[in-house]
C-alpha cells in the first residue's frame, strides 16, 4: 500500500463534458460493482455485537459490503473482525455535549451524508432504529452568547 | 561640586545671552546651549516641577512661547496647551496667531489653569494694564499667572506712537519695546493691575542651593529684575459648606451652659459603633460628651478623654431581661441628669426596651439614631424601632449600591451624611513618623493584617496560611493588630511579625504599603478613603453587617481585592501576589481616589455640626 | 449583557519589536491609572509566519492588567485605539458588537517609505475602521514625520488629532546607566529587530561602525547571519548578539555610544529603539534627518563623520556627561509613560468614574477547538492532541475528529469525539473517499464552528484541505513533528494549506537532517510535547501496588509496538528470554488499547505479565528499566521520565526516523540503542547492561540533567491566543469571486 495509497489518484480527465461524472458522494463510485447495506447497532449491548456480525455476514456478506453503524466506543470489536463501521455519538454523549453543537441538526445531516456515501441497498436495524435516534437528538442548549 | 546644569534639558554647557554688543541686557554664561533657556525659564520650570504642575490635564496659555518650555508643555498637555504670538511665522513649531490687544475676547473667562508669558507686556501696542487684567481674567480660580518683564532704572516710561528703532532702544532698551518697567515704581504701574508682591525674592519660590544648581545666579534672586518670575495665584471664591441637614438639631440661641450629648452603645461584635460615636464626640467643639456602653472596649473611650459608664448586657450578667431593661433605663436617666444631657445618640441595630422607656419618659430629649446600613437580612425586625427616634442619621456606605438589607427600604426620614471616620485621612501621621513610632524600618515592605476577631476555625486556618505565605517572602514586615479581645498570641517571626495594640490604628496607616483586613464599616472606609491597597477578607458571621458585599463592591471597581474563606489557598496566594505587585497597587490606589472624590468630608463632622447648630460654615457660638 | 471598558486596544499582538513594546507600556500605564482596558488581538496581513503573541502582552493578560477580548463580545469602550493602520487595511472578517465613544488609529509609520512606496492605503484603513466600530476616526500619528506624510484632505468622518501619539517609555524599565567617561577602545553599539533594512549600506556601515579593533568595539543586538548576507565578511571587532525579548537595558548599559544608521529604503517613523537608548542616557549618534524628532537630545552626523564626533566626546568628558544627561532628560520630559493617563483623559474626558453597568467583566464566550488526526500507527497523534486539549482554559472546548481506533481515549477524557474511517478500512478508492471526507468534514465544521482547527498527522488528505478551504476564517494549525524520512518530503507542500505549522521539538534535534529541518525558521517551534508531565505520574509505591508488583523485583517494561509494519517478534523473544533468566525480574508487556488480539503473545512464565494501560506513562515510576520502540511520545516519556531504556527503533518505511532518536540517547548517555537487523546476536549483552544498577543510575542522572518545559503548554497558549483573534489577513470582499 505505502504512502501513495494515501494520496488521491490522479486519473486522466474525461475528454468531453458529458463524460464528466456527476459529482457524487458515493464511496464506491469508482467500484460500481460494489453495493452496501447499513446495519445499525444503536444501543446494542457489546456482548451481542459478535453474534450480529456473524448473522449479518451470513445473510448478506457474500453479496454486499456490510457497514455497521454503532454508537459504542469499543471499536476493537469491529476491527478484530475486520468489519467496516461508522460511528455516531450515543444519546449520552450527545447530552453531555449538548452545549457545543446542535446534535439535532448535525446528526440529521450526517445521516443524509452516510446514505449518500454508502448508497445502501438495505438498512437493517438492531437496537434503536435510526429515525427514533435522530428524533431524540437534542437541540443546542444555551450557553454564553455566541 | 557638580557644575550647574539646565533643569529643563540637562545640559551643563552655558553661553552668553544674545543681543547687540553693548546692549543693556547681555549676561554671561546663563544661556543654556542645549535648549536656549535663560534663568527665568529655568526658574519657572523648577517651580512647575516642584509643585507637580507638569502633569494632570491643565489648560495652559503660553504667549511668545519659548521652545525650551513649549516642547515639554505640549507633550504633557497636548491639546490643552495653547501657545500664541503676534507673529507665528518666526517659530519652528506650530503657534497660533494671537494679538493681545484684540484677540483675548476669543477666550472664555476663567478657562485656563496657567497663563504664562515672559517679556511680553513691554511689547503690547495698547493699554498694557488692560491686557494684564484680561490675561488674569482668563485664569480659573486657583490658577497661576506666571510672567516676567524687563526692567531699567529711571522710572516707568512708554510711547505708543511712532518712534524710531533707535529711540526705543535708547529709552526702552530694545527697538520693539513700547515701554519699559522700572523697579522703583513697579507697584504703581503694573502693580495697579495685578497683585504683584511688594518685594521679590526667588528663594521663596525655590531654595537657594537649588537655584545655584540650575544656574540662576544670585544677582537674579532679589529685587525686580529681568529674571524675576511673578507667580500670582488666582483667588478662590469662598467655598460653600455642603451640608444637607433636613432638621435642626441645635436650638436657635446658643445655650449658656452647653448641654451635653450622651452616646449610648451596646456590646455587639467589634468596636464599630463605639468608634463612630467617638468620631462625632471628638468633633464637638462646645458640647460635652459622655458615654454609656455595654462594650468591653470601653477603655478606648476613656483613652480619648471622655467619661464612660459601663453596663454589662444581661447575657453577661445573667439577669432577667425585663429587670435588666428597667435598670438600663434608670442608669440612663441618672446620666441624663448628671451631665445635663439634651441629646441622646444611639448607635445599635437593636433598640432595647430600656431605651424606649427613657425616650417615652423624656419627650424633650432629642433622640438621634445613628444607623449605618448594610444590615444582615435577619435583623429586619429591628427596623420598626425607628419609630421612637425622630432623627435617623445614616452614615453613607460607599458600597451602598449593593445593600439589599432592611435599611434600604426605610429611608423616609433618614438623613444621609458622608461616611463617618474617627480620623480623617489627612490627620494621619506621615509615613516616616508612623513607621518610626511603630518601630518599623523606613525602607521595606509593610503589610497590615487585621482579620476578624470572631473565633471561626476556618478563619483561624486562613489566618495561619496567610501569615505563613507572607513571611515566606523575604522582605515583608507584618503589623498585626491585637485587640483586647484577641488575647495573647505569639508573633510568628522574631523581627518581621509585630503584634501591636493600637488605637486608633488608622492614624498610623500611612506606614503600610498594603493591608489585609476585614471589611467592617470603619476599616473599609478608612482603607478606601486612605487609598491603601487592600485585600479584604470579609467576616461572614451571620450577625455582622454585610462585609462581603462591601468587599465585592470595591473589587468590582478595582479599588480593592477580595478573598473569601471559601476561595481556597491557591486563590489566597494569587491574591497576595497581586497585592504585592507595584502596578496592581498603583491601580488600586487610583481607583480608591476616584471613589473618594476630590474633597473628603467626614460625616462625623457634619453630624457634630448639626448638633452644635453649625450650618454653612458659620459658627453660631 | 454589555460590558464597559475605558480603553479597548486593537492590535496585532504578534509584532516582535517596538510596536508591541509600546503597546505594552500603554496598557501598563492605563492599568496603573486604574483604567479598565481590554486587548482585541488581530491577525493582520503583515506577519505571515506563525508568530506567537508577544510575551510582554501575554503577561499583561495573564496578570489581569488587561482583559482578553473575543470578537463576539458585546462591549462599550470609551476609547478604542487601533494600533498600526495595516491591521485594518482589510476589513475585519467578522461583525463586531463594539460601540465606542472615540475611535483612534495610531499611525506608526509614514504613508510612504524611503523609496516613495505607499505603506498603507489610508482611505481603506479609515473606511474599514469606521465601518467596523461605527464611529468617526481620529488619526493619531506617532511623530511629526508621520504627520507630515499624511494628506491634508481627509474624508469627512476622519479627523487628525492635534497632538502626536508619541511612543512612551517606562522609565523604571530603563535605568540610567552609570556615567563613565569614555576611553579608547570605546564601545559603540545599537539594537534593532533582525531586519537587514535597519542596517545601512555596506559603505556606510564600515564608516559608522569602524573595523579598527584597537579603538572601537562594536556590539549589535538583533544581529545575526543576515548581516553577513548583506555585508559579506564582518569585521572581527563586531560582536553580534541575536535578538532576544529581554536584556536590552543591560545591553545598553555596556555601551559608550549608540550609533544608528539604516538603509535608505527604510523610513524610520520614530525609532523606538533610539528612544530606549536615549532613556538609558547614552550619547546617541544619528543621521541628520532625525533632528526633527530628537532635537538636542542626540548628535547628528553623516557616517563619515562618526569617528570625529566620537573623538570630540572622548576628549571632553564634561561634554560627554552633559550630552548623556540631555538624552535622558529628553525622554523624562517628553516620553515618560506617566503622562499616558493625562493623554487618555484629554481624549475621553476626566471623569474616572468606574465603568457603568457595575458587575464583573463578562466571561469569554465558549469556543470550540477542533482537533483532527489520522490513524497513524498507535495513539501518537491523538495523545499529542490530548496533551494540548487538557491544557486549554475552560472557555475553550476541545472536540475531536479522528481516524484513530483509540478515539475512545478522547471520550474518556470527557471530550466530544467523531470517527472518520480511513479508506483502507472501508476498502474504498482514495479519490472517492476524499470526496466524502471533504463533505463530512465540511458538515462537522459548519455545525461546530470552531475558531481553531488543529491537525496532527504526517500526511494531509485532500479531503481535509478541500473542506478547510470552505472556511477561510478558521485558524488552521498543523502540528507536525520533525525527524521525517526523506521519502515524505512531498508532504511539505501541504504546509500552504495551514495558517501555522507548529513543531513539537525533539531532544534529538541535532540528528535531524530530514525535510523539516530546513523549514525550522518558518514554524513555531516548541519544546518536546508530552501528554503527562513526569511530575504528574503516580508515585512508585502506588504504581507498583496498582500493578501488583512484589517488593524486591526488578521490573522491565516492554513496549515494542504492535509489530504491524515492523516485525520484532524474534527480537522480542530473545530479549524476554534474557530478562527472565534472572530470578528477580518481571517482564511487563504493555499492551496498547488497539493491539489486535490476533497478535498471539506467548506467556513465558509467571514473571512475564501483560497489562493494558493507557496512559502507561502514569505508572512508569514503577518500572526499573524498559525496552521500547522510539516513537516520539514513548521516547520522550522514557527520557524525560528518567526511565533507563533500551530503545529498539521501529525502522519501517512509514515511520519517522526513530533510529536517530535512539542513537542520540545512546551517544548522550540517556539510554541505549539496539537495532533489529544488526544486534539480534547481542541481546544478552544489552540486557546485562540494562539490568546493571550502576549503568541505570548513570542514565537516570543524565536524564535528570535535561532542562525541559512541556511544549504542550506553549501550544495550548498559542491556541488560546489564536482562538480569539480577529482576522484581517485576507480580503473578505473577494470571497466568492475567483
Amino acid at each position: 500500500m505505502g504512502i501513495f495509497g494515501w494520496l488521491p489518484r490522479r486519473g486522466p480527465k474525461p475528454a468531453t463534458p458529458e463524460a464528466e461524472p456527476e459529482p457524487t458522494l458515493a464511496i464506491y463510485a469508482s467500484q460500481p460493482a460494489l453495493t452496501a447495506i447499513i446495519v445499525t447497532l444503536i444501543g446494542v449491548d457489546a456482548a451481542q455485537v459478535d453474534e450480529i456480525i456473524d448473522v449479518t455476514n451470513q445473510r448478506f456478506g457474500s453479496r454486499h459490503k456490510i457497514v455497521y453503524l454503532t454508537d459504542s466506543l469499543d471499536f476493537m470489536h469491529f476491527r478484530n473482525r475486520g468489519a467496516i463501521f461508522e460511528y455516531l455519538p450515543s444519546a449520552l454523549e450527545q447530552k453531555l455535549h449538548a452545549a457545543e453543537i446542535s446534535w439535532n441538526a448535525y446528526l440529521a445531516k450526517r445521516w443524509q451524508l452516510l446514505v449518500s456515501k454508502w448508497q445502501p441497498v438495505h438498512v437493517v436495524s438492531y437496537g434503536q432504529n435510526i429515525d427514533a435516534f435522530l428524533a431524540a437528538a437534542p437541540r443546542m442548549t444555551a450557553r454564553n452568547e455566541r | 561640586m557638580t557644575p550647574p546644569a539646565c533643569n529643563i534639558c540637562g545640559s551643563s554647557a552655558f553661553g552668553d545671552t544674545y543681543g547687540k554688543a553693548g546692549s543693556a541686557f547681555i549676561r554671561k554664561n546663563v544661556r543654556c546651549e542645549g535648549c536656549g533657556s535663560l534663568e527665568r525659564h529655568r526658574l519657572i520650570f523648577e517651580v512647575l516641577r516642584m509643585r507637580g504642575l507638569l502633569s494632570g490635564n491643565r489648560r495652559v496659555l503660553h504667549l511668545a512661547p519659548e521652545e525650551c518650555l513649549a516642547t515639554i508643555l505640549r507633550n504633557r498637555f497636548g491639546g490643552n496647551y495653547l501657545c500664541g504670538d503676534l507673529d507665528p511665522g518666526q517659530f519652528s513649531f506650530p503657534v497660533t496667531r494671537i494679538d493681545l490687544c484684540s484677540d483675548l475676547d476669543r477666550f472664555a473667562p476663567a478657562s485656563f489653569d496657567i497663563v504664562l508669558h515672559n517679556h511680553v507686556l513691554e511689547h503690547v501696542a495698547c493699554d498694557y494694564k488692560a491686557v494684564a487684567a484680561r490675561l488674569d481674567g482668563l485664569l480659573k480660580p486657583g490658577g497661576l499667572h506666571i510672567f516676567s518683564v524687563p526692567f531699567l532704572e529711571g522710572g516707568f516710561r512708554e510711547a505708543l506712537d511712532e518712534r524710531t528703532d533707535d529711540y526705543r532702544t535708547d529709552h526702552f532698551g530694545q527697538w520693539d519695546h513700547m515701554r519699559i518697567f522700572s523697579p522703583e515704581d513697579f507697584l504703581q504701574t503694573l502693580g495697579s493691575a495685578l497683585p504683584v508682591p511688594e518685594e521679590y525674592d526667588a528663594t521663596r519660590l525655590v531654595p537657594a542651593e537649588r537655584l545655584f544648581a540650575i544656574n540662576v545666579p544670585e544677582d537674579a534672586w532679589r529685587g525686580f529684575n529681568n529674571n524675576s518670575v511673578f507667580l500670582l495665584e488666582k483667588r478662590q471664591p469662598e467655598d460653600a459648606f455642603a451640608v444637607s441637614p433636613a432638621t435642626h438639631l441645635a436650638s436657635a440661641r446658643p445655650p449658656h451652659r452647653p448641654d451635653a450629648v450622651l452616646f449610648v452603645s451596646a456590646n455587639g461584635i467589634g468596636q464599630g459603633h463605639l468608634t463612630r460615636q467617638l468620631a462625632v464626640a471628638r468633633r464637638l467643639k462646645h458640647r460635652p460628651a459622655a458615654f454609656l456602653t455595654m462594650s468591653y472596649s470601653a477603655g478606648i473611650v476613656r483613652d480619648m478623654g471622655f467619661p464612660v459608664h459601663f453596663v454589662p448586657h444581661h447575657a453577661l450578667s445573667g439577669e432577667e431581661p425585663g429587670a435588666w431593661n428597667a435598670r438600663l433605663a434608670t442608669e440612663i436617666e441618672l446620666l441624663l441628669d448628671a451631665y445635663h444631657v439634651t441629646t441622646l445618640i444611639y448607635d445599635v441595630n437593636f433598640v432595647f426596651d430600656g431605651i424606649i422607656e427613657v425616650l417615652r419618659n423624656h419627650a424633650k430629649l432629642q433622640a438621634v439614631w445613628i444607623r449605618r446600613a448594610m444590615w444582615p437580612s435577619h435583623h429586619a425586625s429591628y427596623i420598626g424601632a425607628g419609630v421612637h427616634f425622630p432623627i435617623i442619621i445614616e452614615p453613607d456606605d460607599y458600597a451602598a449600591a449593593l445593600d439589599a438589607g432592611p435599611t434600604t427600604t426605610d429611608r423616609a426620614k433618614t438623613t444621609l451624611v458622608p461616611p463617618m471616620l474617627l480620623i480623617d485621612p489627612s490627620e494621619r501621621l506621615e509615613r516616616g513618623a508612623a513607621r518610626q513610632s511603630l518601630g518599623l524600618p523606613q525602607e521595606g515592605f509593610v503589610v497590615l493584617v487585621d482579620l476578624s476577631r470572631s473565633s471561626n476555625p476556618d478563619l483561624t486556618h486562613l489566618h495561619g496560611r496567610l501569615l505563613d505565605d507572607l513571611l515566606a517572602r523575604p522582605d515583608i514586615h507584618i503589623v498585626e493588630l491585637k485587640s483586647p479581645l484577641t488575647g495573647n498570641v505569639a508573633p510568628r517571626h522574631p523581627t518581621r511579625h509585630r503584634l501591636v495594640t493600637l488605637h486608633p490604628a488608622y492614624a498610623h496607616s500611612r506606614a503600610f504599603d498594603a493591608a489585609i483586613v476585614r471589611a467592617g464599616y470603619n476599616t473599609f472606609h478608612e482603607h478606601i478613603a486612605g487609598g491603601i491597597p487592600t485585600l479584604f477578607v470579609p467576616d461572614e458571621s451571620p450577625d455582622m453587617d454585610r462585609q462581603v458585599d462591601r468587599a465585592r463592591w470595591a473589587q468590582e471597581r478595582g479599588a480593592a481585592l477580595m478573598h473569601r474563606l471559601g476561595d481556597g489557598e491557591a486563590g489566597l496566594s494569587a491574591a497576595i501576589d497581586r497585592l504585592l505587585s507595584a502596578d496592581a497597587r498603583a491601580a488600586l490606589t487610583a481607583a480608591c481616589a476616584a471613589i473618594t472624590g476630590a474633597r473628603w468630608q467626614n460625616g462625623a463632622d457634619v453630624l457634630a455640626g448639626m448638633l452644635e447648630g453649625r450650618f454653612d460654615g458659620e459658627d453660631t457660638e | 449583557m454589555s460590558a464597559t471598558l475605558d480603553i479597548l486596544f486593537v492590535a496585532d499582538a504578534r509584532f516582535e519589536g517596538g510596536t508591541s513594546t509600546a503597546l505594552a507600556v500603554e496598557i501598563r500605564a492605563a492599568a496603573r491609572a486604574g483604567l479598565r482596558t481590554g486587548l482585541l488581538a488581530i491577525k493582520g496581513p503583515l506577519l505571515g509566519l506563525p508568530f506567537p503573541m508577544h510575551p510582554d502582552l501575554r503577561k499583561l493578560i495573564d496578570d489581569g492588567l488587561t482583559e482578553r477580548i473575543d470578537p463576539d463580545m458585546r462591549l462599550t469602550a470609551r476609547l478604542t485605539l487601533i494600533h498600526h493602520p495595516t491591521i485594518v487595511e482589510n476589513r475585519p472578517t467578522r461583525r463586531l458588537s463594539i460601540t465606542t465613544d472615540k475611535l483612534l488609529i495610531v499611525l506608526h509609520h509614514p504613508m510612504y517609505d524611503g523609496n516613495g512606496r505607499r505603506q498603507y492605503d489610508l482611505d481603506r484603513v479609515i473606511a474599514h475602521a469606521s465601518d467596523a466600530f461605527g464611529a468617526d476616526v481620529h488619526l493619531a500619528p506617532v511623530s511629526a514625520v508621520v504627520r507630515d506624510s499624511l494628506p491634508r484632505l481627509l474624508p469627512p468622518y476622519a479627523h487628525m488629532l492635534e497632538e502626536d501619539w508619541g511612543n512612551l517609555v517606562e522609565l523604571d524599565d530603563w535605568p540610567a546607566k552609570p556615567v563613565r567617561p569614555p576611553a579608547y577602545p570605546v564601545v559603540i553599539g545599537r539594537h534593532s529587530r533582525p531586519d537587514p533594512l535597519k542596517w545601512p549600506t555596506a559603505e556606510d556601515a564600515h564608516l559608522a561602525y569602524p573595523a579598527d579593533g584597537s579603538r572601537f568595539r562594536v556590539r549589535a543586538l538583533g544581529a545575526d547571519a543576515y548581516l553577513a548576507e548583506k555585508y559579506g565578511t564582518l569585521p572581527t571587532n563586531w560582536e553580534l548578539i541575536p535578538f532576544a525579548w529581554d536584556g536590552v537595558p543591560d545591553f545598553l548599559g555596556t555601551l559608550d555610544f549608540y550609533v544608528y544608521f539604516h538603509d535608505p529604503a527604510w523610513s524610520e517613523a520614530f525609532g523606538r529603539t533610539i528612544l530606549e537608548a536615549l532613556a538609558t542616557g547614552l550619547v546617541v549618534i544619528l543621521p541628520p534627518h532625525f533632528a526633527v524628532l530628537f532635537a538636542k537630545a542626540a548628535v547628528y552626523a553623516e557616517p563619515a563623520e562618526v569617528e570625529s564626533v566620537i573623538a570630540r566626546f572622548v576628549a571632553d568628558p564634561v561634554l560627554y556627561r552633559s550630552q548623556c544627561e540631555q538624552a535622558r532628560r529628553f525622554v523624562e520630559n517628553n516620553y515618560d509613560a506617566a503622562i499616558y493617563s493625562d493623554r487618555v483623559a484629554r481624549i475621553i474626558g476626566d471623569e474616572t468614574t468606574s465603568p457603568a453597568g457595575d458587575g464583573l467583566f463578562p466571561p469569554l464566550p465558549q469556543r470550540n477547538v477542533l482537533f483532527a488526526s489520522s490513524n497513524g500507527i498507535g495513539v501518537g497523534h491523538l495523545t499529542q492532541q490530548l496533551a494540548i486539549a487538557q491544557r486549554l482554559p475552560p472557555d475553550l472546548t476541545p472536540v475531536f475528529a479522528t481516524m484513530s481506533y483509540s478515539m475512545k481515549a478522547a471520550v474518556q477524557h470527557g471530550y466530544q469525539a467523531h470517527f472518520l474511517p480511513h479508506h483502507r478500512i472501508l476498502e474504498a478508492d482514495p479519490e472517492d473517499w476524499n470526496t466524502c471526507l471533504a463533505e463530512e468534514l465540511f458538515e462537522l465544521v459548519a455545525h461546530l464552528r470552531p475558531t481553531v482547527f488543529a491537525y496532527d498527522a504526517t500526511a494531509v488528505f485532500e479531503g481535509v484541505t478541500r473542506a478547510l478551504d470552505m472556511f477561510p476564517d478558521i485558524f488552521k494549525i498543523w502540528v507536525r513533528r520533525p525527524l521525517w524520512q526523506e521519502s515524505h518530503r512531498v508532504f511539505l507542500e501541504f504546509s500552504d494549506s495551514f495558517d501555522a505549522v507548529i513543531e513539537p521539538g525533539e531532544l534529538a534535534e541535532t540528528f535531524d537532517h530530514g525535510p523539516t529541518a530546513a523549514c525550522r525558521k518558518e514554524v513555531f517551534l516548541v519544546p518536546p510535547v508530552l501528554h503527562l508531565d513526569p511530575s504528574e505520574r503516580m508515585s512508585r509505591e502506588s504504581a507498583r501496588a496498582a500493578l501488583g508488583i512484589p517488593d524486591g523485583m526488578t521490573v522491565v517494561a516492554f513496549q515494542l509496538g504492535a509489530g504491524a509494519n515492523f516485525d520484532v517478534k524474534d527480537l522480542r523473544a530473545a530479549l524476554l528470554a534474557e530478562v527472565l533468566r534472572r530470578p528477580d525480574t518481571i517482564a511487563l508487556e504493555i499492551q496498547s488499547p488497539i493491539t489486535p488480539n490476533a497478535a498471539g503473545l506467548e506467556i513465558l512464565g509467571e514473571r512475564h505479565r501483560t497489562v493494558e494501560l493507557f496512559p502507561s506513562f502514569r505508572f512508569s515510576r514503577a518500572f526499573d528499566a524498559a525496552i521500547s520502540a522510539a516513537g516520539y511520545n514513548t521516547f520522550h516519556e522514557q527520557v524525560l521520565g528518567s526511565i533507563p531504556t533500551l530503545f529498539v527503533p521501529n525502522e519501517g518505511d512509514e515511520m519517522d526516523l526513530q533510529a536517530s532518536r535512539a542513537r542520540w540517547a545512546e551517544l548522550t548517555g540517556r539510554g541505549w540503542m539496539m537495532r533489529r537487523d544488526y544486534d539480534l546476536g547481542f541481546a544478552a549483552q544489552h540486557v546485562e547492561r540494562l539490568l546493571d544498577p550502576l549503568e541505570r543510575a548513570a542514565v537516570i542522572r543524565r536524564c535528570q540533567s535535561i532542562v525541559w518545559k512541556n511544549g504542550a503548554v506553549d501550544i495550548a497558549r498559542y491556541v488560546e491566543d489564536h482562538a480569539r483573534m480577529l482576522r484581517t489577513d485576507w480580503d473578505i470582499t473577494k470571497l466568492g469571486s475567483t
